[in-house]
């Protein structure tokens, strides 16, 4: 194999390709990239962790077809420290792999090209094309409330799935038990008999660093077991999380009858100034909500108390309610508009939050008892 | 009225009102039998707490087809030896008397094999009545099915409790009969759910551990103890570890549980001035004298016996269990005293070193410390190693490493180059925890008091002040709890939630709450806000567990402490921070006047003290 390539293309493939490798690895070969030189032009960059794959393509010189795979990390390294603009010549033979670029020589050890897991991105029954700012919208606006609790792995990724009523909608949902989010858009065609499937926290998280760059639609292809993202220049391919996602439908309230408007910039800056005193693990705001409205208030038994009013659309009765305030923070970080609808019932109930009956995306949250 | 002689079967109903009580009872007599058949395995299967069907199936010698009729007979029995000695007796049953009672209130399938025979037979009974018989498959050993317990008495069955508290006392019955078998094999399973399933052959403390708790183990200290022809053997808790019920007390005489209370009260002598009046010892004992030296026939099922000497069987046990606590006090505290001294010494030698600059001198000192203080801990208390401090594993921090800690720290020089103004000198006498003196290891305060040197972990001791000044915002009804967005259910055993839903209020003060959630499990509805988005499963479960195994409300205070702790330790000083004098002394005014302070959450201390007199000794000037 020899192949030359430039350095900002290989630099930002191997930053992508990089960031699926598990830094600790047991397993030797998952530490390396596999690179495939093909006589048109293109070369392949794939990494895996057994459970995402990712494989980018990019334009080179190749002189000579061929394969190898030596360390991912020790690569990008190497090519973040060669001087920009330089051009770098890959060249593998006898397990070992040269690399060139102006007067710096690297010889690494490879290993043998066989031995590299490859999951097979075919054979799944469900195509269709999503617009790049759809699934954009979908990562952005739920990624944070994904579960981290790895006892209830079916809650560690972005639960997908179409409504099977034929309103032609696709729902995308995280929570973590305590917070959900979910976002709604139209379902593309093609995707109405999919199956449900929880997209794991990594894919997510390498998808959307990938997103930025990407054409106008993404292909979507997958099956119950896995999910293959294509787009263009990378191909990301993830094995889905084999889990039950609970029937989160059934916690989005639908009765709340007391509407708080608020500006959500305005709240979360006092949200985040009154918490400043609250202990660090709780994190306890209290909101009293009257007509016209809103005192924020902490108390910590460490610290002392802090309160701030807030002014609000409001016109049910008065009510005292407390959230976490990173939950809160959270979510109003996720409305668009200068108006919040914060929907409420009682104390103790589900609360939701949205832009407005119009937005793709609704929130829920749960409060606390302060 | 003229006197006549009782029908049989009224015999045998009278009779069985003594011997079978309750389902327990019953069970009792039934796993009995099937030890004293030689079983090396025994599943038990209860329905609806031994209400609805008891059935035990044993793999022992079983019942010759032709003396199956005579087992179901009153005063039948094949326990006897021939002289009809009962004091030789060394089996179980004796009386002949259990098959019978049971067979009259209620319906009894007797199924059994020996090995002689190539096929089973069975008789069914129904209420004292011989209902049928006939070959029945089935492999070596005898199986016994109970059911409809009481229906022909309804007075009796009325008498019953809930399933649940007939379970509790079954459950009850076959833990006792398994810790005094190790070498027998049991399972019980309740509704279709596998209670525990203990294998053949265990020892007697892994069996009795299995049993009662797996902390015991730890907690304990075994007992072996022979006095003429008295044997005592067993596993008593350490003063330490101690519940508010002495519900788990288990004895045993010549291998049967009894509930006697001439032991129960030499048990209590044993702890008398260990334990606190309200507070009992969690143990198993089993004393096996000669059968002429004990009159088990005192009641068939109570379990009470007589004993020929009860003086002796009182000083037996007193003294068995008071030497053996002795000796593990012994060896927990004292040698480690007399080990801490030794390193102490060894400590001086190696901080005899000649340095250049007086500010390299009191690294050296603090180096030579830095090992030696961890080891006085350790010696004092081998699991003290905490994830910050600086361990033995660093035996010898480079030079460079300190030089960059000092030039960090806003401290006095450490150690013996602390300057004392004679005002503070004056001021120290006021303060049993005495002046800081400065710290060694950035993990350890020393100070000096009036009587000596004091020296103080920082981190125990300022977990410790967290805690309490958390259980103090927890007392002021300062308690957040964090709804569920989906309730979790938990699942788990009846008992387990039965205790479980016992506590539900107490839980709820603590953010916790929860709602039973039919039999088998709890639905979770909101947790603590202080432990965030915790494994709420686990949680429930590991609660359940020590509900179970410690005392209930021992355990909420110890679980409540739990979770403050938790909390505490991410709040506090860490080992490894450099403190100035000025934080230091704050540090030990308030442990001054905060209650508990003298132990950390773990129950270690959080400060030891060194008098004159000891520091005399170490010098060798007394
Ligand atoms: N599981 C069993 N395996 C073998 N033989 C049994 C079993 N159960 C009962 N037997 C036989 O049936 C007889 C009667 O049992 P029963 O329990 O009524 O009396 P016991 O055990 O002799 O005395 P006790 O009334 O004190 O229990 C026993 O002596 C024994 O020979
Ligand atoms: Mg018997």
């Amino acid at each position: 194999m020899k192949a030359t390539i430039e350095r900002a293309t290989l630099l930002k493939s191997l930053s992508h390709v990089q960031s699926v490798v598990e830094r600790r690895n047991t397993i030797p070969i998952l530490s390396n990239v596999l690179i495939e030189a093909a006589s048109n032009g293109c070369v392949k960059l794939m990494a895996t962790d057994l459970d995402l794959q990712v494989v980018e393509t990019l334009s080179a010189e190749v002189d000579t077809p061929g394969e190898t795979t030596v360390s991912a990390h020790m690569l990008f390294e190497i090519v973040r420290k060669l001087p920009d603009g330089s051009q770098i010549q890959l060249s593998a033979a006898d397990g070992k792999m040269l690399i060139v670029a102006g007067r710096s020589r690297f010889s690494l050890s490879t290993l043998p090209r066989d031995d590299f897991p490859v999951i097979n991105e075919s054979e799944l029954p469900t195509h269709f094309a999503l617009p790049t700012e759809s699934l954009k919208q979908i990562i952005d606006k739920t990624r944070f409330a994904i579960s981290v609790d790895e006892t209830r792995y079916y809650l560690n990724g972005i639960f997908l799935h179409v409504l099977k009523n034929g309103e032609g909608v696709m729902k995308a949902a995280a929570t973590d038990g305590h917070r959900l989010a979910c976002v709604t858009v139209s379902c593309p065609a093609g995707a109405e008999d999919m199956p449900d499937v929880i997209i794991p926290r990594k894919c997510v998280v390498e998808l959307r660093k990938l997103l930025d760059e990407c054409e106008e639609e993404i292909k979507i292809s997958l099956s119950a077991s896995k999910i293959c993202f294509d787009l263009g220049h990378a191909i990301l391919t993830s094995k889905l999380i084999d889990g039950t996602f609970p029937d989160y439908t059934r916690v989005i309230p639908t009765a709340n009858d007391k509407l708080l408007k608020v500006n959500p910039k305005a709240l979360m800056q006092g949200v985040d100034r009154v918490a400043t005193i609250a202990s660090e693990k709780t994190r306890a705001v209290k909101m009293t909500i009257e007509p016209g409205k809103i005192s924020l208030s902490v108390t910590s038994p460490e610290n002392g108390m802090a309160t701030e009013e807030v002014p609000g659309e409001y016109d049910a009765d008065h009510l005292d309610i407390g959230f976490n305030a990173r939950y809160l923070l959270d979510i109003l970080g996720q409305i668009e508009n200068d108006v919040a609808e914060i929907h409420l019932a009682e104390s103790a109930a589900p609360t939701l939050i949205r832009d407005s009956d119009q937005s793709a995306a609704l929130y829920v949250l749960m409060p606390m008892r302060v | 009225m003229s006197i006549r002689r009782l029908p049989e079967d009224v015999i045998n109903r009278i009779a069985a009102g003594e011997v079978v009580e309750r389902p327990a009872s019953a069970l009792k007599e039934l796993v009995e039998n099937a030890i004293d058949a030689q079983s090396t395995r025994i599943a038990i299967r209860l329905i609806k707490g031994g209400l609805d069907g008891i059935e035990v199936i044993d793999n022992g010698i079983g019942i010759p087809m032709d003396e199956m009729r005579l087992a179901l007979e009153r005063h039948a029995t094949s326990k006897l030896p021939e002289n009809d000695a009962i004091e030789a007796v060394t089996t179980l049953g004796f009386r002949g008397e259990a098959l019978p009672s049971i067979a009259s209130v209620a319906r009894l399938t007797l199924e059994s094999r020996t090995s002689k025979s190539d096929s089973g037979w069975q008789i069914i009974v129904d209420n004292g009545q011989f209902e049928k018989e006939g070959i029945a498959a089935l492999p070596k050993g005898t199986k016994i099915k109970v059911d409809s317990l009481f229906s022909r008495i309804p007075a009796r069955r009325k008498f019953m409790r809930s399933a649940k508290s007939e379970y509790m006392a079954c459950h009850d019955i076959v833990r006792r009969l398994a810790m005094t078998r190790p070498d027998i094999g049991f399972s019980l399973e309740h509704d279709g759910r596998r209670v525990f399933s203990l294998n053949a052959g265990e020892t007697r403390q892994r069996r009795v551990a299995a049993l009662i708790d797996r902390t015991l183990k730890d907690n304990s200290v075994p007992i072996e103890y022979q006095r003429d022809q008295m044997y005592l053997e067993g596993v008593a808790s350490l003063p330490t570890f101690h519940r508010g019920l002495a519900d788990h007390q288990y004895l045993f005489v010549n291998g049967r549980p009894v509930k006697d209370r001439l032991l129960i009260g030499s048990v209590r002598a044993a702890y008398h001035d260990l334990l606190a009046k309200d507070r009992h010892p969690v143990l198993a004992l089993f004393l096996t004298l000669p059968g002429s030296d004990v009159d088990i026939n005192v009641h068939p099922a109570k379990g009470e016996v007589r004993f020929r000497d009860a003086n002796a069987v009182r000083s037996l046990i007193v003294g068995a269990l008071r030497e053996s606590l002795d000796l593990s006090g012994f060896r927990s505290a004292q040698p480690a005293d007399v080990q801490a001294m030794g390193k102490w010494q060894k400590s001086s030698e190696a901080s005899i070193e000649t340095t250049s600059s007086p500010k390299e001198d009191a690294l050296h000192e603090s180096k030579s410390s830095v090992s030696d203080s961890s080891l006085l801990f350790k010696a004092k208390s081998p699991d003290a190693v905490r994830p910050h401090s600086f361990s033995a594993k660093r035996p010898s921090p480079s030079t460079s490493d300190l030089w960059s800690a000092a030039a960090q720290s806003s401290l006095p020089p450490m150690g013996r180059n602390t300057t004392t103004s004679p005002s503070e000198t004056s001021e120290q006498t006021d303060f049993p925890l005495g002046l800081a003196r400065g710290q060694i290891a950035a993990t350890y305060i020393v100070a000096e008091s009036r009587d000596g040197l004091v020296i103080v972990d920082q981190h125990a001791a300022h977990e410790r002040l967290v805690m309490e000044r958390m259980r103090r915002a927890l007392e002021n009804g300062q308690v957040t709890s964090q709804r569920l967005l989906m309730p979790e259910v938990v699942e788990m055993d009846e008992v387990s939630c039965d205790l479980f839903e016992q506590r539900q209020d107490e839980f709820a003060a603590l953010g916790l709450e929860t709602e039973r959630f039919g039999h088998e499990a709890i639905l979770v509805r909101a947790t603590p806000a202080m432990l965030g988005n915790c494994a709420v499963k686990a949680m429930i479960k590991d609660l359940a567990g020590e509900i179970t195994a410690y005392d209930q409300s021992l355990l909420l205070k110890e679980k409540f402490d739990h979770i403050v702790a938790t909390m505490a330790c991410h709040g506090s000083v860490r080992a490894g921070r450099l403190l100035s004098v000025a934080e230091m002394n704050a540090l030990l005014r308030e442990m001054e006047i905060t209650p508990h302070s003298g132990q950390c959450n773990h129950g270690r201390p959080t400060w030891v003290k060194l008098g004159h007199k000891d520091i005399e000794k170490l010098f060798g000037r007394s």
